[in-house]
């Protein structure tokens, strides 16, 4: 079934949005692809002189090439008996608003690939039933069934999840403030209801100001400094103000910023730079008057309401420039650290927006619904030298399916032990013991010839089952473990922070048994090569080599990871030469080749090919 | 078995068949969200690693515009000199190697650029089209382009940057 989409159709951007899995997202426009606001809609619709059609950014682009044929902020003159008059015929602001509705219906088909045909739209708290009346008429003539109409601040409170707060009556402010408007509104919410209690706001305040400020400020200081107007010049003016913008946004995270912009203008005396450093401290004092010109809306709206700053339990803040640290220092200064966080504040009316359709939806979609659950440990076994091998990660999704191929650690290894554990940890020994079999009857063979499949399947009850087969002779053994869910939260809180405390320690004592495993095998291969060589080797490489062989044995169970790296190395530099040597004596060899016997270091552990296992012999 | 027995057994038997239908079909819902899922991912991955570098080529592009700016400015400079030096019949100051060698290392940047499937919109003297530029200025009615503010680009044939203009 088609969804239900949720859309902020603002005065100058709108946003859509939409749920998926429980979430919010956001849909981005079919030409979002700029840095600032590429999700956005811009509220832009334009004729062209060829009587083309334009909506959303594509007319933003050419307004200024086509200002007679461009409209924008249709919003502000919803239902009222305003016309448009373009190129000769009339068009209604429902008609306007109907095209960005249309626009944003298509690219959200386009992006979810699923037809859109409901939508739940936001209007501003304010807007009187003409005005509401007309978004409704928007709607129907875009084709898209507007299920709900919805204020902009409850849309904003719902992305915050407030309706899930039902202890008591909650006092709410809104604080939108846009690119160029500020609206403020107080809302009571009790019994699932938001109600509206007062609003009041400023058409000529917004963001767009306080970038203004800064560009002032930024061509002042350069004429002080150089003597050029950069006032003059329109592209110039244009380098200034996409550096004030990214500035500006920079110093919401950072104390400090650089403007740097080489070769910015030219006089007789050559080329000049504008090199300036800005700090927050500095924005901070040049918005302020913009951002003191906000009390006066608060205070109306907090003193309509019969209230006082104390009565507001929760602020939600919406719109770009809420992002400043100075404006949350202002809104808490009159209000106190109320300010709820964690949604963005250019998306939380659109997402609220979805949120309201996926609950208008809910009935009919429940029974769709299939939970499925997650293993919240990692699942699985102890291989050489104690080290803990995962084969089912925690957070996957159950029911799930795992296996992997283990082989024997030491020459005629006829059984190996199968251990499976339940953890966090690297280590076997720290982490819980789920259970232990026994697969026998293994043929005798060298050791890493040998190849047992483990398999681990855990059901949707989280039960798991646990096989090991041999490769070879089809043999098989298996456990079936109940409780790997018996643990209760706590105690899985409790292996988790265990495996984060411990981290740093564990990596450490892996890395020896890494190494350690590393040593036995490069000591096997070494043995062996000198048992295959016999008499071909000459005898001082045979002692070189008996010598580091003996050297790293000494030092493989110590604990100093150093000293064992350094062993390694050596004797694997020292065992290349008994393949040279016997290259060189084996007749028509070319010398410089490779030697074949050149043990391979292998890890113990690789994603492909068999994996020596720990699995001591069983007398 | 009495009657009533065997009536309870087939309702039971009812309700069985008709979870067993409910089920498999949920089952087969899901293996075939599954496929879909994997064959969608197998498709967006393409997008992704086309487009993996977006974020850090946008951040660039202003480095490249001061490039575009300090040779826009060279050029000034050359055009100022070269009306006062018309002695022994030579038209302008000739380009020092070291100019010429810092120019070449833009047409590294711009190959590099062109090498990760970037190009320049172009602009001069086309007509203005929203869909590749943003007008900054106008001057006139006939809807041309007769100056460059900003450069634009497109990735992959996809706007990443509208061409700052101002049209005549």
């Amino acid at each position: 079934m088609s969804k239900i989409i949720g859309i902020d159709l603002g005065t100058s951007n709108s946003a859509a949005s939409y749920m998926e899995a429980g979430k919010s997202k956001i849909i981005p426009s079919a030409e979002g692809t700029t840095l600032v606001g590429g999700k956005a809609f811009p509220s832009y619709v334009a004729f062209t002189k060829e009587g083309e059609l334009l909506v959303g950014e594509p007319a933003r682009r050419q307004a200024v090439a086509n200002p007679e044929g461009t409209i924008l902020a249709a919003k502000r003159k919803m239902g009222t008996d305003f016309k448009y008059n373009i190129f000769g015929k009339e068009y209604t602001p429902q008609q306007i608003s109907a095209f960005i509705l249309q626009k944003i219906k298509k690219d959200a088909e386009m992006y979810l690939g699923d037809k859109v045909e409901k939508a739940v739209v936001t209007v501003p708290a304010y807007f009187n039933d003409a005005q509401r009346q007309a978004t409704k008429d928007a709607g129907a003539i875009a084709g898209l069934e507007i299920v709900r109409l919805v204020n902009e601040p409850t849309a904003a409170s719902l992305a915050y999840g407030l309706d899930k707060v039902q202890e008591k009556d909650q006092q709410v402010l809104v604080f939108d403030l846009g690119g160029g408007t500020l609206d403020v509104t107080i809302m009571n919410f009790g019994q699932g209801v938001f109600e509206v209690r007062s609003t009041s706001g400023d058409t000529k305040l917004g963001g767009t100001d306080m970038d203004e400020a800064l560009i002032n400020y930024i061509i002042d200081e350069f004429k002080k400094e150089q003597g050029v107007d950069l006032k003059a010049d329109k592209m110039v003016t244009q380098r200034v103000k996409e550096a004030a913008e990214k500035a500006k946004i920079e110093l919401s995270s950072a104390l400090e910023t650089e403007i740097n912009l080489p070769f910015i203008t030219a006089t007789n005396e050559g080329p000049k730079h504008l090199l300036m450093k800005i700090t927050r401290a500095k924005l901070e004092e040049l918005v302020k008057p913009i951002v003191d010109r906000c009390r006066v809306s608060i205070e109306q709206a907090i003193s309509d309401a019969k209230l006082t700053p104390a009565n507001i339990e929760k602020v939600i803040l919406v719109g770009g420039p809420t992002r400043m640290p100075i404006v949350q220092k202002f809104i808490e200064n009159i209000f106190g650290p109320k300010i709820a966080r964690g949604v963005d504040p250019m998306e939380c009316v659109a997402m609220g927006a979805a949120i309201q359709g996926a609950i208008l939806a809910g009935e009919t979609e429940v029974k769709d619904v299939l939970l499925l659950d997650v293993t919240p440990l990692t699942l699985g076994i102890e291989t050489l030298g104690g080290v803990m091998t995962p084969i089912i990660d925690r957070n996957a999704t159950i029911p799930t399916t795992k296996s992997q191929v283990f082989s024997t650690a030491a020459d005629n290894q006829t059984s190996v032990e199968i251990h499976v554990l339940q953890g966090e940890r690297p280590m076997a020994g720290d982490n819980r013991t789920l259970g232990r079999f026994i697969l026998d009857g293994i043929p005798p063979s060298p050791r890493g010839i040998p190849q047992v499949e483990v398999g681990f399947d855990l059901d949707a009850n989280g039960i798991l089952t646990v096989t090991a087969k041999d490769k070879a002779t089809s043999k098989s053994q298996h456990i079936t473990i109940k409780d790997t869910s018996a643990l209760s939260k706590e105690e899985i809180e409790k292996m988790k922070k265990a495996a984060e405390q411990f981290a740093a320690e564990d990596r450490n004592k892996k890395e020896i048994i890494d190494l350690r495993n590393q040593s036995d095998t490069l000591i096997y291969t070494c043995e062996k090569s000198l048992k295959d060589g016999g008499d071909k080797i000459p005898a001082d490489v045979k002692k070189q080599v008996e010598d580091k062989v003996a050297e790293l044995k000494k030092v493989k169970d110590a604990n100093d990871i150093e000293v064992i790296k350094k062993a390694i190395q050596d004797l694997g530099d020292t065992v290349q030469k008994i393949g040279a040597a016997m290259y060189q004596q084996a007749p028509g060899a070319q010398s410089g080749q490779p030697g074949q016997e050149q043990p391979q270091e292998e890890k113990p552990k690789t994603d492909e090919g068999p994996i020596e296992g720990e699995y001591t012999e069983q007398k | 078995m009495s009657d009533e027995e065997i009536k309870k057994l087939q309702d039971e038997l009812e309700l069985a068949k008709q979870q067993s239908e409910e089920y498999l079909n949920g089952w087969k819902r899901t293996k075939a969200d599954y496929l879909n899922r994997e064959r969608e991912i197998d498709k967006e991955k393409i997008e992704w690693i086309k487009f993996a570098n977006l974020e850090l080529i946008l951040n660039f592009l202003p480095i490249m515009d001061s490039f575009d700016h300090s040779v826009k400015n060279l050029s000034e400079i050359e055009d100022n000199d070269s009306t006062p030096s018309t002695d022994s019949g030579q038209v302008g100051s000739p380009r020092s190697e070291w100019t010429n060698g810092i120019l070449k290392i833009k047409d590294q940047f711009e190959s590099f650029l062109k090498a990760q499937g970037i190009e320049k919109i172009k602009t001069l003297g086309k007509k203005f089209d929203p869909m590749f530029h943003e007008a900054i200025d106008k001057q006139g009615e006939e809807n041309e382009i007769v100056e460059e503010i900003q450069s634009g680009y497109t990735m992959h044939g996809r706007v990443i940057r509208p061409a700052k203009v101002v049209v005549k």
